[in-house]
């Protein structure tokens, strides 16, 4: 693994193939796609489902800078993938912390008193791994952006369908297209698939595979009530779609300054991206890719 | 609050061992995050923020729980139907060897989304 001191970018597996800059932009690649992932059952296994139908998968992890460890689970999770599916996956582990900051955690208690819910962690820091993940696809050329998001764990309110939906708009706005293979898939297929391909399944208690993926301590305490008395997750749909669209502004405004600071001018990227994607024509991004 | 199965085992019910396991463990992990927020916010003054909404969110839930809101203890609690502006219904089980199903359903929840545009 490289280490990158420059940047936002913490570990990369290998340099990235072209290098932005200004009216320099990356050739749209139709046959690569970008998945958030942490090593665990459903972004391993959309991991899995991926490199059946692209070349090049990117596999994308993200440090939020707030009791968020364990990384080197994620790392070997992807070394168990190159050697099990051929070198087909790209890693790299990128901090979120500063945009993180940004769009929640310099506001928290204002924020909190306006929507009353601890939910405003997680999608806070949700959006800031999306936000980033958009710059990754636009930075890299990458045409197809998804994540393990599924609906057997939608106590978690980035992966409602609402939130999921709104995230869509977000990446549409950024001309990436956002999907989510796993969403309907039973988690019992999905940890099938690990296991025929003798990935290390990690510790079995109840549902749940420990020692796989980062340890996230605010998760860990914001779904204890749910995990210990079954107690119900609570987020008002209304809430949660106010300050996915609120935060989605901040977010828009990170990423402006981020090509900004390159140099870049966003618009012009992103209207090289959309002659590109004309010329590539419309396709269900999964099928036709393969 | 409305609009959120919270979960497939939301609602599932407990008996009066657990509710007390459970208290302990809630208790003991957030009371040693809190300890440990309190310390690091003083080289550190950037993280009084999130020590702060630590302790509002801590409360805010061990308030509920005492209360037995919304926890199923030995059955009192009367299971009742989500509230989401979607049918779980219209989303269609598969298998991990079919094509993927990658379009999220808009129409699920425009409701939601002209409610916040609004």
């Amino acid at each position: 693994m490289l280490k990158t001191q420059h940047s936002d970018v913490l570990t990369e597996s290998e340099p990235p193939s072209e290098l932005m800059g200004p009216g320099r932009y990356p050739r749209l690649k139709s046959k690569e796609i970008t998945l958030m992932f942490s090593g665990g059952i459903d972004s391993t296994a959309s991991a899995i489902k991926m490199s059946d139908h692209y070349d090049r998968v990117h596999l994308v992890t993200y440090k939020n800078g707030y009791g968020h460890y364990h990384f080197d689970r994620t790392t070997k999770r992807v070394e168990e993938l190159n050697d099990k599916l051929g070198n087909r996956f790209r890693y790299t582990l990128i901090s979120t912390k500063s945009y993180f900051d940004q769009i929640l955690v310099n506001n928290v208690l204002r924020d909190y008193k306006k929507y009353r819910s601890g939910f405003i962690w997680f999608m806070g820091c949700k959006m800031a791994m999306h936000m980033r993940s958009a710059i990754y696809c636009l930075e890299n050329g990458v045409r197809f952006m998804t994540d393990g998001s599924n609906m057997d764990t939608e106590e978690m309110v980035e992966q409602s369908l609402m939130s999921l939906s709104m995230i869509q708009h977000f990446y549409e706005d950024l001309t990436v297209e956002f999907g989510t293979p796993v969403y309907d898939v039973k988690r019992s297929d999905s940890k099938n698939l690990i296991r025929e391909l003798n990935l290390n399944m990690g510790i079995e208690v109840l549902d749940r595979h420990l020692c796989i993926q980062p340890t996230c301590l605010a998760g860990e305490l914001y779904y204890m009530p749910y995990l210990l008395f079954n107690k119900r997750v609570k987020h008002d749909e209304y809430d949660v779609a106010r300050f996915i669209k609120e935060k989605s502004e901040v977010a828009r405004a990170i990423v402006n300054e981020y090509f900004a600071q390159k140099g870049v001018d966003l618009d012009e990227l992103l209207q090289d991206r959309k002659q590109q994607l004309e010329e590539a024509g419309p396709r269900n991004q999964y099928q036709e890719a393969s | 609050m409305a609009n959120c199965c919270g979960g497939k085992n939301a609602g599932k019910k407990i008996g009066w061992g657990r509710y007390a396991a459970g208290l302990t463990v809630f208790i003991g992990y957030h009371g040693a995050m809190r300890a440990l927020l309190t310390a690091a916010s003083v080289p550190v003054p950037a993280l009084k923020k999130v020590r702060d909404f630590h302790k509002e969110c801590f409360e805010t839930d061990l308030k509920e729980i005492l209360a037995f809101e919304d926890i199923n203890l030995n059955g009192r609690l009367d299971t009742t139907p989500c509230d989401i502006p979607y049918s779980l219904d219209d989303i269609e089980t598969v298998s991990v060897d079919d094509e993927p199903v990658v379009t999220i359903p808009f129409t699920a929840t425009d409701d939601a989304m002209t409610a916040a545009a609004g």
